[in-house]
């Protein structure tokens, strides 16, 4: 483990010393990781790694000024080939520092998306901090709750997800945390028009969801940042994920893994299929 | 009593294609169910997936979307960009407990008026079918607006 660490701390100290960014972002705090900012290259010792780096840094890159290094795990690399993907950063402006990770924990258990994970290794980076033993395999398939209401019958899906959504305080939590909404003005908050019922009723919480889902439809990395942070525990990936699949399935695309492929709502082929179409 | 339950249904057609088409089965005098109020769009990549939440947040009980067929859009290709963008919405609603019939699915030509009854015939069969928007304030099923 220490390896790791010193690895990590060796090479952000090298490109803070060198000038070639301006901020390294990473792990401070072994006991409870937290991000941090680092300008000097002697504060490089600050930085930690262990199995409790669960933030996603990517959602900080395009809030510094100048030339950034980002510590990154496989899924977090995914959101930031994302943002380069839509140009809200310079691929030359960001060093991607790749660590593998085999799975983060929350009150030690593995978070739901580390189970299914299947980007231990970063499949971009500028420097990998290697450790074989992060290599595993998936453990279980990564649709079964996803086939599993799909199973329901649609008012069976509509009070399952009532019931959850009735929870939801409208916090809008998943939204700021999550890397790709880095939308100014956001359609939920919109007053003119008013696109979505603004108090955080079931309703208007679904009809929410069903939008931030809709928003991330061929971008969501399945980072799990969104379900983390809810105060009231909505299986938001549970969301996600049928988008993810269903994009998988229909147009063979999957999110954040290269930086040449248009995302899928961008692009068409003529001979898409069209069963939905009269 | 017992009144059968007649859906509302809001369709947005594009200017150069269902438009016309909609217009040509008025001239041709076909008839077909008026449970339909349209909107005329530029396009059918006009409609944004916010216009079909909205509608169904407001509690109209189902959205048609209508435009050129693939490979005719006036635009070259807002229409291919619908239809990914309106099969995935169908499909996210659906599995959210949104019946995904509310959200009804067309390529209707300028020259195709009869086509353009038989859709909206059909598309108020399958949105009937879906019941009443459990959403709506107006246990009838419209609005009320």
């Amino acid at each position: 483990m220490s390896a790791i660490v010193d690895e990590l701390r060796k090479v952000a100290a090298g490109l803070l010393k060198s000038g070639a960014v301006k901020v390294v972002i990473g792990y401070e705090n072994e006991a409870a990781p937290r991000p941090v900012f680092l300008e000097n290259a002697e504060d490089a010792e600050k930085l930690v790694w262990n199995d409790r780096c669960f933030h996603n840094l990517a959602r900080y890159l395009n809030t510094t000024e100048g030339k950034a290094a980002i510590v990154a795990k496989g899924c977090d690399v995914r959101a930031v080939a994302g943002l380069i993907r839509e140009g809200q950063v310079k691929r030359e402006d960001v060093v991607i520092i790749g660590v593998d990770c085999a799975a983060q924990t929350e009150s030690g258990e593995k978070l739901g998306k580390c189970l299914v994970c299947d980007c231990h290794r970063p499949e971009i980076y500028d420097h990998l901090v290697e450790d074989e033993n992060a290599l595993v395999e998936p453990q279980t398939d990564p649709y079964g709750d996803v086939s599993e209401i799909e199973a329901k019958p649609v008012e069976e899906r509509l009070g399952y997800w009532l019931g959850l959504m009735e929870r939801c305080i409208r916090c809008y939590a998943c939204r700021q945390v999550c890397p790709l909404c880095y939308c100014k003005e956001c359609v939920a908050e919109q007053s003119l028009p008013k696109w979505l019922p603004r108090s955080p009723d079931g309703k208007g919480n679904l009809f929410f969801h069903v939008m931030r889902a809709h928003h991330l439809a061929g971008r969501c990395v399945d980072c799990g940042e969104c379900e983390r942070v809810c105060p009231v525990d909505i299986p938001i990936r549970t969301i996600n994920r049928k988008l993810i699949r269903d994009i998988s399935e229909l147009y063979g695309y999957k999110a954040g893994v290269e930086l040449d492929v248009v995302p899928p709502l961008t692009t068409f082929k003529p001979d898409d299929p069209e069963d939905a179409f009269r | 009593m017992t009144t059968e339950f007649e859906p509302k249904i809001i369709a947005f057609l594009c200017n150069w294609c269902s438009y016309a088409g909609a217009d040509l089965a008025g001239v041709s005098r076909f008839n077909y169910k008026p449970n339909i109020r349209i909107i005329r769009v530029p396009c059918s990549g006009r409609v944004s997936p916010m216009l079909v939440l909205k509608s169904l947040a407001e509690g109209l009980d189902g959205v048609l979307v209508s435009g050129c067929h693939p490979g005719d859009c006036h635009y070259a290709e807002g229409n291919y960009h619908t239809r990914r963008r309106m099969t995935l919405l169908k499909k996210l609603l659906d599995y959210m407990g949104i019946d995904g019939r509310r959200l009804q699915l067309s390529w209707v030509s300028a020259s195709e008026g009869k086509k353009w009854a038989d859709v909206v015939n059909e598309a108020v069969e399958e949105v009937r079918k879906a019941g009443p928007n459990p959403f709506s304030t107006n246990t009838k099923g419209s609005s009320g607006k």
